[in-house]
């Protein structure tokens, strides 16, 4: 009987030599990913990344599990919330970092769990636990800005700060601005009362008109500091510029091309429909404080003889072809200026633009009188 | 069986060396939600609300895609003050209020939807009309910015008074960027091309083919009619028809018509201008030569209505003809006979002005003149033409007219001193030559612009456009902002006479013509109140709304020049929106 057993034990062990080494469990890591700013997660927090660090001594894949869970206390499971606010089975967990737990309490910590299994089911052991400090969340600031004169130096700019906080109501936040010119530049700020409010309920904006004198890059900072002292500071780049001149931009009819003439059988009005500038424009605002119309200066040439003005100031001009002969060559030109003085275009250059970049102050249509 | 026990149990140990899992349970993952976006919006009932006792206007909300039991929170507002409205259901989804007068509101409503799912803010404006309002027919052209690729339109509109009159939204197709070739047979041919919809015929599209006959337009997807001028005086211009696809414009020689320029005493006359037009469509230009000749090439047209202008040149002082008639062109040649009259030459007339030369004064003569001459076709009868007189010439530093040939008729002068400074008068050149023609400076006339509450407003503008003599020497509009006060200050041409309008592109009022024709004793001192307004009111838009359009209001059944001057015009806003103000109807 002992005989027996000596052999029967003895056959096992050498079957079990016999069989396919031991496969063996993977090890894991909770590695979270390097977040910008102060490199803390804060509650509110969007796309938070855990990537999964898997070692498994076989050379096997590792497949992954992720439950992510929003605590008061990480090391206590009976204070997070009972369902993860986030489930993953890729190599890393991407999450949004809720402000307050579903019992409205606010989220304090995060419980992360890693679960690893090799392709012959081989688990980690134990699952690997991250808890994560939640910071209180940032107020967190967008400016923008409105420039109905184009960003002269001179004329007023609307400046909008729209704001929340995640953790905290947007009313608790204070929001303090701040001007930087470029050297030299000059500045008012002044508070603008009603303000449009964004469609977002949780979220406020507040409002100022500068008026920036100096050309160049002025930079805007908006600080915002929420109930708990939290503050974040966001940053603005606004170009100042000079009034440049202003730009013939829809005529009508069209100017011919050069080489080319247009034939006028018929009275035809002449006239120039839209003028783009900052300040002098066509049509302009009426009533605006910064707004004047533009300048027009109508001349004409017929065949060889002087170019002479047209004696009036409007957008446009009638031509009858009737007042000339069949066959005339007519010259009709329009010349665009503002309040600046500017160089004049010479009197040759059928168009003439003192800035480049598409943008005319004069044009000329060469008519043939039919 | 000891045996077999103790190799079970060790096969079984074994055989739990080889790897076999732990069984876990895993959570299942949970699928988030897909909610879509909230849509709100407001339904007005009736859509055009009409004023009246007893009358009143129903809203009701509309939400998509908010799911569970909503709580809907109301704002009816006249311009910043609060109107009274009635919660017209249980749940809150419709209010009513009633309209006794006229009045434009702005509806709001905020949707409270369960789970806290974001809804935007529904707005809807209400305007309310006076009952049996009036209604006039007005034109809007529409003209996208460049780089939009959007042609223009230019489309009949109904404008009904009140304070306001929005219009259905202004919808501005997308092009075709047509490249394409004018030729004649093989040959490329440089052109002027006018292009006219279908559907708008003076929303037009202008386009050059270059040396090679080629051509770029933006052009509507539908049919067009194309007027083709060719450069060459071999080609006749020609309407064609083009069709979306199509890539050739074709043009001919068309057909040859020959005549001859002669006077009153059957002389030839050489240097004389002729071209014909056949409904509306020019033919090409020639001079006649010595022998009075000419040859011009059209498309003719049966029955077709045929002008034919002939100017003589300046050496002879007669008076241009214009011949409108059923002209068959068939016949040929056609004649063309100026009768005798007699010349005047007004060299050596000295321009004054208070007895003192003035140096360098463009001088015109001008006037209609009837029985200039006959046309008659190879087999026609002769149809006799009237014609017209202008001819411009320039005083010498010494203010001495040059040689200044006009027939011997009642005309009238037209002078400009410097730019834009005129006065006319008649001038009888039946009996002789005056030695002086007199050129009083401008006078002064003083008006005030007020707005429909008889305030006085600056920034209004009054344009004077001249009539008479004064149009037939090319004078130029007057054009003048108001200043403060309301006050304009300017200059009529001692004898002229205008047809003056009010206008304010600031849209307080709407345009007023003063009535009849003004001079400056008739407008000199008084005051004018623009017309009450109608605000016309639109969204301009593609695809998406267009900013920075222009968009003008023309009358709609006017005619020359008239029927292109803007009643009134502005840009569409960053929203794609307009507001433009034109006389209630």
């Amino acid at each position: 009987m002992r005989k027996l057993a000596i052999l029967g034990l003895s056959a096992a062990l050498a079957g079990c030599f016999y069989v396919d080494p031991i496969n063996q469990r993977p090890g894991l890591e909770i590695r979270p990913r390097e977040r910008p700013g102060d490199g803390f997660i804060h509650r509110g927090d969007k796309d938070v990344i855990l990537d999964a660090i898997a070692n498994d001594p076989d050379g096997q894949l590792v497949t992954f599990e992720w439950l992510v869970y929003a605590c008061d206390n990480g090391l206590d499971f009976a204070t997070c919330d009972p369902d993860p606010l986030s489930t993953s089975i890729e190599p890393s967990a991407e999450f949004d970092v809720p402000p307050f737990r579903v019992s409205g309490t606010p989220t304090m910590q995060l419980l992360a769990i890693l679960n690893g299994r090799d392709d012959f089911g081989a688990a980690a052991k134990p699952p690997q636990q991250l808890v994560i400090p939640v910071r209180d969340a940032l107020p967190d600031v967008r400016i923008d800005d409105q420039k109905p004169y184009d960003g002269v130096s001179g004329t007023p700019v609307q400046l909008f700060a729209d704001y929340g906080d995640a953790d905290d109501t947007a009313e608790n936040v204070t929001i303090v601005w701040e001007v930087f010119p470029p050297a030299g530049g000059t500045f008012t700020l002044t508070e603008l009362t009603n303000v449009p409010q964004p469609d977002d309920l949780s979220r406020r904006q507040v409002g100022q008109e500068l008026v920036p004198t100096g050309l160049g890059e002025w930079q805007i900072r908006v600080t915002a500091t929420d109930s708990v002292g939290e503050s974040s500071i966001t940053e603005h780049l606004l170009l100042v510029i000079g009034d440049e001149p202003p730009c013939l931009e829809e005529l009508a009819p069209v100017v011919p091309p050069s080489g080319s003439t247009l034939p006028v059988s018929d009275p035809v009005l002449f006239q120039v429909l839209v003028v783009r500038d900052a300040l002098d424009r066509f049509p302009t605002i009426v009533g605006d404080p910064f707004l004047l119309p533009a300048k027009f200066a109508w001349s004409m040439k017929v065949n060889t003889g002087a170019r002479e003005a047209l004696g009036t100031s409007g957008n446009s001009v009638a031509f009858d072809p009737a007042n000339f002969a069949l066959g005339d060559r007519v010259e009709l030109r329009i010349d665009v200026s503002d309040r600046v003085a500017r160089a004049t275009c010479p009197d040759g250059d059928a168009e003439c633009s003192l800035t480049g970049g598409g943008c005319f102050q004069r044009k000329t249509w060469i008519l043939e009188v039919r | 069986m000891r045996r077999a026990i103790a190799i079970f149990f060790v096969l079984a140990a074994c055989g739990g060396a080889n790897g076999a899992g732990d069984d876990d349970d895993s959570d299942a993952m949970p699928t988030p939600d897909a909610p879509g976006a909230c849509e709100t919006g407001i339904l007005p009932f009736p859509l055009s609300p009409v004023a009246g006792a007893g009358n009143s206007v129903r809203l009701q909300a509309e939400v998509r895609n908010a799911p569970g039991v909503q709580t809907f929170q109301w704002n009816l507002m006249n311009g910043a003050t609060p109107y009274p409205f009635e919660i017209g259901s249980l749940d809150g989804d419709v209010i009513t209020f009633a309209i006794p007068t006229q009045i434009t509101l702005d509806a709001f409503m905020r949707v409270s939807v369960p789970g806290g799912l974001f809804c935007p803010e529904a707005h809807q404006q209400i305007v309310v009309r006076v009952p049996n309002a009036m209604q006039e027919d007005f034109r809007i052209r529409v003209v996208a910015p460049a780089g939009t690729n959007r042609p223009p339109i230019d489309e009949h509109v109904l404008v009904t008074s009140g304070l306001e009159s929005p219009l259905d939204d202004v919808q501005l197709d997308g092009g075709i960027d047509f490249h394409g070739t004018v030729t004649n047979g093989a040959s490329p041919i440089p052109a002027y091309l006018k292009f006219m919809p279908d559907t708008g015929k003076e929303a037009v599209v202008e386009a050059f083919a270059d040396s090679a006959g080629a051509f770029d337009a933006l052009l509507r997807n539908e049919p067009h009619d194309v007027l083709v001028i060719p450069v060459s005086s071999t080609l006749a211009p020609r309407i064609v028809r083009w069709m979306p696809g199509q890539t050739q414009l074709a043009v001919d020689a068309g057909t040859a018509i020959s005549g001859t320029v002669r006077d009153g005493a059957n002389a030839a006359i050489a240097g004389a201008k002729v071209q014909l037009t056949v409904n509306g469509v020019l033919s090409t230009l020639d001079t006649t030569d010595a022998a009075g000749a000419f040859t011009v090439r059209a498309v003719p047209i049966a029955g077709a209505t045929v002008v034919i202008d002939v100017v003589p040149p300046p050496s002879t002082g007669l008076p241009r003809l214009l011949a409108s008639s059923t002209f068959n062109l068939a016949q040929q040649p056609i004649a063309v006979k100026l009768n005798t009259v007699t010349i005047r030459d007004l060299a050596g007339s000295v321009v004054r002005r208070a007895g003192v030369a003035v140096p360098n004064a463009q001088v015109s003569i001008v006037g209609a003149v009837t029985g200039v001459g006959t046309v008659t076709t190879a087999a026609g009868s002769p149809v006799t033409s009237d014609g017209e007189v202008r001819v411009t010439v320039t005083a010498n530093a010494s203010g001495v007219l040059p040689a200044l040939k006009v027939p011997a008729k009642a005309l009238q002068q037209v002078v400009e001193v410097t730019a834009g400074e005129f006065s006319t008068a008649a001038i009888d050149l039946t009996a002789g030559v005056p030695a002086s023609i007199n050129a009083p400076a401008m006078g002064t006339v003083a008006t005030v612009i007020r707005d429909p509450s008889n305030t006085p407003i600056a920034g209004a503008v009054l344009d004077a456009i001249p009539l008479g003599a004064l149009a037939l020497a090319n004078a130029p509009v007057i054009h003048v902002v108001s200043g403060a006060g309301g006050t304009i200050s300017t200059s009529f041409a001692v004898g002229g006479q205008y047809d003056v309008r009010f206008s304010d592109p600031g849209h307080r009022g709407g345009r007023r013509k003063v009535p009849g024709v003004s001079t400056i004793a008739s407008l000199d001192g008084t005051t004018h109140s623009l017309e009450p307004r109608t605000l016309v009111k639109a969204l301009v838009k593609g695809a998406a709304p267009i900013a920075n359009a222009s968009v003008q209001l023309l009358c709609g059944s006017c005619t020359g020049l008239e029927r292109s001057r803007p009643i009134a015009e502005g840009l569409t806003g960053i929203d794609g929106k307009f507001s433009l103000a034109v006389p209630e109807p």
